[in-house]
C-alpha cells in the first residue's frame, strides 16, 4: 500500500531544506543515497514560461531563484516522481552546480503494452496495469496512477522492435490518436482501440502510448548562468529531461537520459534543449536514449515585426505559443532582422528600449530600423558562444539527433549516433517552432554515424536548409539526379 | 547544372569532415541556401541494399549554394 501522504511529506521537507540553506546561507546540501518518492501536493504553485514546453502552474521540488554558488549533491539519491511535478527550477541564479542525482517517475507519462491481436482498425493489446494504470471512458484512453493523477490526452501509438528494443524501421507513427480514437477495456490488463491506422503491428509487437503533455521539463533553467548539471541521470520527465533558457555558460556532464528498467521510452521529448542561451554550452560524455524527440535542439528565437510604430520602434509578435512570456530579447542585446519569407539578412542594430504590451507582443526600440519593415522578422544576435558537443552516445530514440542553429562556434566531434530521423539538422524555421536562425562556424568530426535515420523522422543523415513559411514562391530545393 | 542567379545564403561556413557512416540507408547530405560548405574525407559503409554509385543519388541540394566542395562519397 503506497503511502501518499508521506510522499506529500517527503517532498515539503525536500523543499524546505533548500530553502533554510539558502536563506541560511549555506553553499550546498547533500541528499542521503536511496529513494525519495515524491509527491507535490504541499508545495507552492509558481507560474513558469518554459520555452518548447508548456508554461503554466508548477510544483518545484528544489526551486533556485535568486541564488548564486551552490551545490546539490544527490549524493546518489533516486528521486521519484508522481504526478504534475517540476523536480528541478534554477532561475536568475549563478553558479549552480546539480550532481549525483537520478531522476524517475513511478507512473511515467506513457504506457507501454505488447500487441496481441489485429483486426481492421482495431488493436488488442496487453499492458501490466500494476506499472501502468489504463482504463478506459467513453471511449477515451485513460492514463492515471491512482494517487491522483491522471489524463486522457493521447497524443501518439508508437511501435517498437522487440529484438532491436528500439522504434521499427519505417513503422508511421499514429499521432492522429489525439483526435479520435475508441478504446475498451477487455479484462484485467487487456484493452482494445479502434483508430484509423496507417499500419497495424503485427502480433506480439510491443508499443508505447504517449500521454499527457509536455507539463513538466526534469531540469529547467532561465535566465542563469554558469550552471553544471554532471553525473545526473534523468529516466523520465513529463516533457524535456532538460531545457535553458537565456542562460549562459551550461555544462552537461555525465548527464545521462535513459530509460529505466524493462522500459522502452525516457524522457517524454527532447534530452536537452537550449533556446537563446550563449556563452559556452558543453555537452560531455553524456548518453541519452530512449527519449520522445531530439538529443538537443539548440538555437534562438523568431520574433514577427507587425507594426513601425515610429522611425526607432517597431512592434513584434511571438508567434509560437511555446515561446510566449520569455524575454529572448533585452535591452543591449545586438538584433539582427531578416526577411521573413527568406531569412535573408536585412539590417543589424542594437534594442535601445523594450515595452511589453503583454506575453506576447512587444514594442522594441532600436538603434536604426530599415525604412521598409514588411515581412521581417527579427532575433537576438549572440556571436561569443562557442557549442561544443563531445564524446557522447546518442543512442536510439524518437526523433532527431543535433539541432543545431545558433551563430558563434559549433563544434561536433568524437560522438556515437543511432538516431531515429536526422542525425544533424542545422536549419532556420519561421514556419512552424519559429526557431533562429542561422549558423555561421559549424565544424562536424570524428563522428560515427551508424545506421540513422531508422524512422519516419527523416530521411537524410545531415539536413542543412531554412524551414520557410509556404508563401515561398520561388522554388528552393531542386533535387539532382545525376 | 544550373544554379539560381539571385541566391540567397542562409548558413555559412559548414566543415563536415572525418566522419564514420555506417549501414546508412538513405540519402546523406541535404542541403541548400548555404555560403562555404566543405564536406569531405568522410567514411562509408553502406547497406547493400541502397549502396550508390555517384554523388548524385546520395546528396541533393538546392539553388541557393555558393562555394561547395563536396568529396565523391562512393568510390
Amino acid at each position: 500500500m503506497l503511502n501518499i501522504s508521506h510522499f506529500d511529506q517527503q517532498a515539503f521537507e525536500l523543499n524546505s531544506k533548500l530553502k533554510s540553506a539558502i536563506n541560511e546561507g549555506s553553499k550546498e546540501i547533500i541528499l542521503s543515497p536511496g529513494e525519495f518518492h515524491l509527491r507535490g501536493n504541499l508545495l507552492e504553485d509558481k507560474y513558469c514560461f518554459v520555452s518548447n514546453n508548456d508554461s503554466g502552474w508548477k510544483r518545484i521540488l528544489f526551486d533556485f531563484t535568486g541564488v548564486d554558488n551552490f551545490v546539490l549533491d544527490g549524493n546518489g539519491a533516486h528521486l521519484i516522481f508522481y504526478g504534475e511535478i517540476m523536480p528541478i527550477r534554477i532561475s536568475n541564479s549563478s553558479n549552480i552546480t546539480i550532481k549525483n542525482l537520478t531522476i524517475d517517475w513511478h507512473r511515467p507519462f506513457f504506457s507501454q503494452g505488447i500487441v496481441t491481436k489485429t483486426e481492421s482498425n482495431t488493436i488488442f493489446f496487453n499492458v501490466d496495469t500494476e506499472k501502468y494504470p489504463l482504463n478506459a471512458d467513453t471511449g477515451r484512453l485513460i492514463a492515471y496512477d491512482g494517487l491522483g493523477w491522471q489524463t486522457n490526452d493521447l497524443w501518439n501509438m508508437l511501435c517498437y522492435d522487440s529484438n532491436r528494443q528500439e522504434i521499427i524501421p519505417d513503422m508511421p507513427e499514429n499521432w492522429h490518436l489525439s483526435n479520435y480514437h475508441k478504446a475498451e477495456v477487455l479484462s484485467h490488463g487487456e484493452f482494445k482501440i479502434e483508430a484509423s491506422f496507417a499500419q497495424l503491428p503485427t502480433v506480439n509487437t510491443p508499443i508505447v502510448f504517449m500521454h499527457g503533455n509536455r507539463v513538466a521539463p526534469g531540469i529547467f533553467i532561465d535566465a542563469s548562468k554558469n550552471i553544471r548539471i554532471e553525473a545526473t541521470t534523468v529516466h523520465h520527465a513529463p516533457g524535456m529531461a532538460m531545457i535553458a533558457e537565456v542562460s549562459e555558460n551550461i555544462t552537461l556532464h555525465k548527464y545521462n537520459v535513459l530509460p529505466s528498467g524493462d522500459r522502452l521510452f525516457s524522457s517524454w521529448v527532447d534530452a536537452s534543449h537550449f533556446v537563446d542561451c550563449n556563452g559556452h554550452i558543453l555537452i560531455e560524455n553524456c548518453r541519452f536514449e530512449g527519449q520522445f524527440d531530439d538529443a538537443s535542439n539548440i538555437h534562438g528565437v523568431f520574433w514577427d515585426v507587425i507594426e513601425k510604430i515610429s522611425n526607432q520602434k517597431i512592434r513584434v509578435q511571438i508567434i509560437h505559443p511555446q515561446q510566449v512570456g520569455i524575454l529572448n530579447i533585452v535591452v543591449g542585446d545586438q538584433i539582427a532582422l531578416h526577411e521573413k519569407y527568406t531569412h535573408q539578412f536585412v539590417h543589424m542594430t542594437n534594442a535601445l528600449e523594450i515595452e511589453p504590451l503583454n506575453n506576447n507582443i512587444y514594442d522594441i526600440t532600436l538603434e536604426t530600423i530599415p525604412e521598409n519593415i514588411e515581412n521581417l522578422v527579427i532575433r537576438r544576435y549572440r556571436q561569443d558562444s562557442l557549442v561544443e558537443i563531445k564524446n557522447n552516445h546518442f543512442g536510439a530514440n524518437r526523433g532527431r539527433g543535433l539541432l543545431l542553429s545558433v551563430p558563434g562556434k559549433i563544434i561536433v566531434k568524437d560522438n556515437y549516433f543511432h538516431v531515429d530521423g536526422a542525425a544533424i539538422e542545422i536549419t532556420s524555421d519561421t514556419k512552424y517552432w519559429w526557431e533562429s536562425g542561422p549558423v555561421e562556424d559549424v565544424e562536424i568530426f570524428n563522428n560515427h554515424f551508424d545506421d540513422c535515420g531508422f524512422g519516419v523522422n527523416g530521411k537524410v543523415l545531415f539536413h542543412i536548409g531554412p524551414d520557410l513559411p509556404e508563401k515561398e514562391t520561388s522554388p528552393i530545393f531542386n533535387s539532382i539526379s545525376d | 547544372m544550373e544554379y539560381s542567379v539571385d541566391k540567397i545564403f542562409v548558413h555559412k561556413n559548414l566543415n563536415i569532415h572525418n566522419n564514420k557512416i555506417t549501414r546508412h540507408n538513405t540519402s546523406v547530405l541535404n542541403v541548400n541556401h548555404v555560403d562555404g560548405l566543405v564536406f569531405q574525407d568522410n567514411e562509408f559503409t553502406w547497406s547493400e541494399k541502397y549502396a550508390r554509385k555517384n554523388t548524385g543519388e546520395a546528396i541533393s541540394f538546392g539553388n541557393h549554394m555558393r562555394n561547395f566542395n563536396i568529396q565523391e562519397l562512393v568510390k
